[in-house]
């Protein structure tokens, strides 16, 4: 048993209050003040800032490294063979050392979600896990949370300079219709043809209405994939959104969900004009939104707080950043039940900030904790040297 | 004339910070600062609660050169590994939005420099955001010659069987490069002005002449080990340098510290690799600049949007840095590395008027963001 004594624990829900945590078996067991527990190792959280871990909900985390020198390195979520690749499940790719590497509770994030890259129509499914372990398959929080689509230039790029099919937007959308519809229609059992995995993957996700996370970089391409998809009926989640402003009213008509991309890159020349103010007021009428530290394939552990301040610093709110930091990006994940948030029940993926870093460059990590586990404490060593 | 009254003013001079105090511009010029100025006829700015502080300066840049708008890419020259004759001011686009988007973040000069393709790339000028004229705005040319170590090169010219495809041909390089320089200055020297003499002009030798003159650094994109083989050929050579993007410092404070290198730090805000970028430690620069290395931020712009500049300083103060001299990272110092500190860097009677003003503490309150930006005295941008 832990407890995490006399910290202002904020939640993650918009409360903030003096608590004490009480922690068995990795959960969160009691959240109280002054709670007395004679028996529990306690952490002194006195002066400190408690806030749920960061989740990053779509991310190459696990995949990076070790790596080469140059650039590049394993890609191994980019199975750019084939442009629909639905069959496909990032479990077999994600590498808990490579992930360890990338140091991330020293940012605060206890989970990630990761996904197939952005090169492909349907890129395979997705998966969330926690951030420490050797073994991948243990590190797993939840699996199938997602398939993965892209409809952006990174699909064109890839495919139409090997002449092939989809080098337009009209051949990515036929392309993405036509997989679902094909999908969609029951199939008689033949025995003497070979199933085909990949129209069975959609069907599946048809069938369960699994969330399809589709990579888009302008308004215009996340209104085109509303009207490509509105017979299927799916949950869909955006992912990168550059660009959007408070006039995308289509995201609150349907089952949506948005992830906004790494704005803090420059060499992006979608990321200027997005409107955080409009996201905001979108927010307030229901649409969930969270961050994420690359969202194109490239960005650091800093980024994700970077990307949160830059919407802080436009709407202010640090409550309800912080909860697209953590609870927002649970739901998008469908791991809201487990994390996200601090209350009884959840796991205990916690982290003890000097001073609140959504406000004051001075918050620095002094402890993050892994369901239970303390992972990281300030001063241990951060850097990567391979 | 321009009167900006009753602000904070942080004028990493001798004067420090000057609460409740005012700024006075004339010609483009901090004409006075103190309390309780006034001047007849001058228009008025009020910074009451505002921070008014020195126009930021990014040591190592390529905006207006790497253009995301119009697929420009004027600034890797990559046709042979040494281009040392090339003008980075040549590549520079005036009009690229990227310098619309500097002065919205308060970064009112940067140096501008090839990029990183080549092993000697050329020669990198220090550039304001706005202006009338791509001349008028240029502070300093040349104020370094670019060169580049490791992967960059390696990259360019492995691929298509040229030098260099390892660290073994980059070295060699940097030693050929300049022991042509030396024999051509010795070759000037001998020929005593006599033009019959003189070795046949040479842009790009003479270019490493004012190196080994030390009238201007050999400003080197450089991580990890590659500092020290850089460090030793510079000895060799007796010029000086300036360590850019600086991965790995925490590993070489003594000899940094030693060698009278500046060090311009960044860009953070990419996955730990393998190799030659994987060692991020920002907070490096706690212990250089505790040890006198003048250090300074870069973005790399457009690598990073401008703002960053000060989420990475932010990254320091993070780490424990003091805000005070934090600051002087993204002013006073990078302003003395690109030798511009009689101009910029720092709010004194005399210098450009150069300002931001801040409405929170830069590098503390994450929520800080420039509300005006002047160049020159001239309001270049204003928050609506």
């Amino acid at each position: 048993m832990i407890c995490i004594k006399n910290g202002k624990v904020h939640d993650g829900k918009g409360k903030v209050a003096i608590m004490d945590i009480l922690i068995q078996d990795g959960k969160i067991t009691r959240l109280k003040s002054d709670l007395d527990v004679a028996e529990a190792e306690i952490i002194d959280a006195s002066g400190l800032e408690v806030f749920p871990g960061f989740i990053d909900p779509v991310s190459d985390w696990g995949i990076l490294g070790p790596g080469r020198e140059i650039r590049g390195n394993a890609n191994d979520n980019d199975e750019k063979s084939d442009q629909c690749t639905p069959e496909m499940d990032v479990i077999w790719a994600v590498n808990g050392r490579a992930m360890e590497r990338q140091q991330l509770a020293a940012w605060g994030i206890t989970a990630v979600g990761v996904a197939p890259s952005n090169n492909n129509v349907f890129g395979g499914k997705m998966a969330a896990y926690q951030i420490v372990g050797k073994n991948p398959m243990k590190m797993i929080l939840k699996e199938k949370i997602g398939m993965k689509a892209s409809v952006t230039e990174e699909v064109t790029k890839t495919y139409g300079s090997r002449n092939l099919a989809p080098m337009t937007k009209m051949g990515v959308f036929s392309m993405m219709r036509n997989k679902l519809r094909e999908a969609a229609e029951e199939k008689t059992e033949n025995k003497d043809v070979a199933p085909d995995f990949k129209r069975e993957a959609l069907h599946e996700m048809l069938q369960t209405k699994m969330p399809l996370f589709v990579s888009c970089n302008t308004p215009t391409e996340i209104r085109k994939t509303l009207h490509a998809l509105k017979e299927f009926d799916l949950p869909l989640v955006f992912i990168n959104g550059f660009g959007v402003d408070g006039s995308l009213t289509e995201l609150l008509e349907h089952k949506t969900a948005l992830v906004l991309g790494n704005h803090t890159e420059g060499m992006n020349r979608f990321n200027r004009t997005t409107d955080y103010k409009g996201i905001y007021a979108l927010m307030q009428q229901g649409l969930t939104v969270s961050f994420c530290a690359s969202g194109r394939g490239f960005g650091g552990r800093e980024d994700l707080l970077w990307n949160a301040l830059e919407m802080y610093k436009v709407i202010g709110q640090e409550e309800t950043i912080l909860s697209m930091l953590t609870l927002q990006a649970a739901r998008i994940l469908g791991i809201e039940e487990m994390t996200g948030s601090i209350e009884e029940g959840k796991r205990a993926d916690l982290v003890l900030w000097s001073a609140n870093p959504i406000t004051s460059y001075h918050g620095a990590v002094v402890r993050t904790l892994v369901a239970g586990e303390t992972v990281y404490k300030k001063g241990d060593a951060m850097r990567c040297f391979l | 004339m321009l009167l900006i009254k009753n602000g904070t003013i942080v004028t990493m001079g001798e004067a420090g910070i000057l609460e409740n105090s005012d700024l006075l511009i004339d010609d483009g010029k901090i004409k006075a600062i103190g309390s309780g100025l006034s001047e007849e006829g001058a228009e008025i700015l009020d910074a009451k609660g505002l921070i008014v502080f020195p126009g930021l300066v990014d040591a190592h840049s390529h905006i207006g050169g790497f253009d995301l708008d119009t697929n420009a890419d004027d600034l890797n020259e990559l046709s042979q590994p040494v281009t040392a004759e090339m003008d980075a001011w040549y590549g520079i686009d005036p009009a690229s939005k990227a310098f619309e988007y500097a002065c919205r973040d308060g970064i009112t000069t940067s140096c501008i420099a090839p990029g990183s393709g080549n092993v000697i790339c050329g020669t990198a000028c220090v550039i304001k955001s706005a202006g009338t004229s791509l001349e008028s705005r240029t502070v300093q040319r040349p104020a370094a010659l670019k060169a580049a170590m490791g992967v960059n090169p390696k990259g360019v010219y492995g691929p298509r069987n040229a030098t260099p495809m390892s660290r073994l041909g980059v070295a060699q390089i940097f030693l050929d490069y300049f022991h042509q320089v030396q024999d051509y200055q010795k070759k000037k020297a001998a020929a005593q002005d006599d033009p019959e003499k003189m070795p046949p002009y040479d842009q790009g030798l003479e270019n490493g002449l004012l190196v080994l003159e030390k009238k201007i650094p050999l400003k080197v994109h450089c991580y990890q080990h590659d500092m020290m083989s850089m460090l030793r050929i510079a000895k060799q050579f007796d010029f000086r340098v300036t360590l850019d993007h600086a991965l790995g410092a925490s590993d070489f404070y003594d000899e940094i510290a030693e060698s009278g290198a500046a060090v311009i730090y960044g860009p953070l805000g990419a996955p730990l690799f393998g190799g030659e970028g994987c060692k991020i430690d920002i907070d490096s620069l706690i212990e250089l600049d505790r040890r006198g290395v003048l250090c300074a931020i870069m973005t790399d712009g457009p690598v990073l949007i401008p703002s960053m500049i000060l989420t990475q300083a932010g990254e320091v103060v993070r780490a424990g840095g003091d805000p005070h001299r934090v600051w002087r990272m993204l002013t006073i110092n990078p302003a003395t590395i690109l030798g511009c500190q009689d101009r910029i860097g720092s709010l004194e009677v005399g210098k450009d008027a150069d300002i931001v003003l801040f409405d929170g503490w830069p590098a503390v309150d994450t929520a800080a963001k420039a509300v005006m930006t002047l160049i020159d005295g001239q309001i270049v941008f204003t928050k609506k």
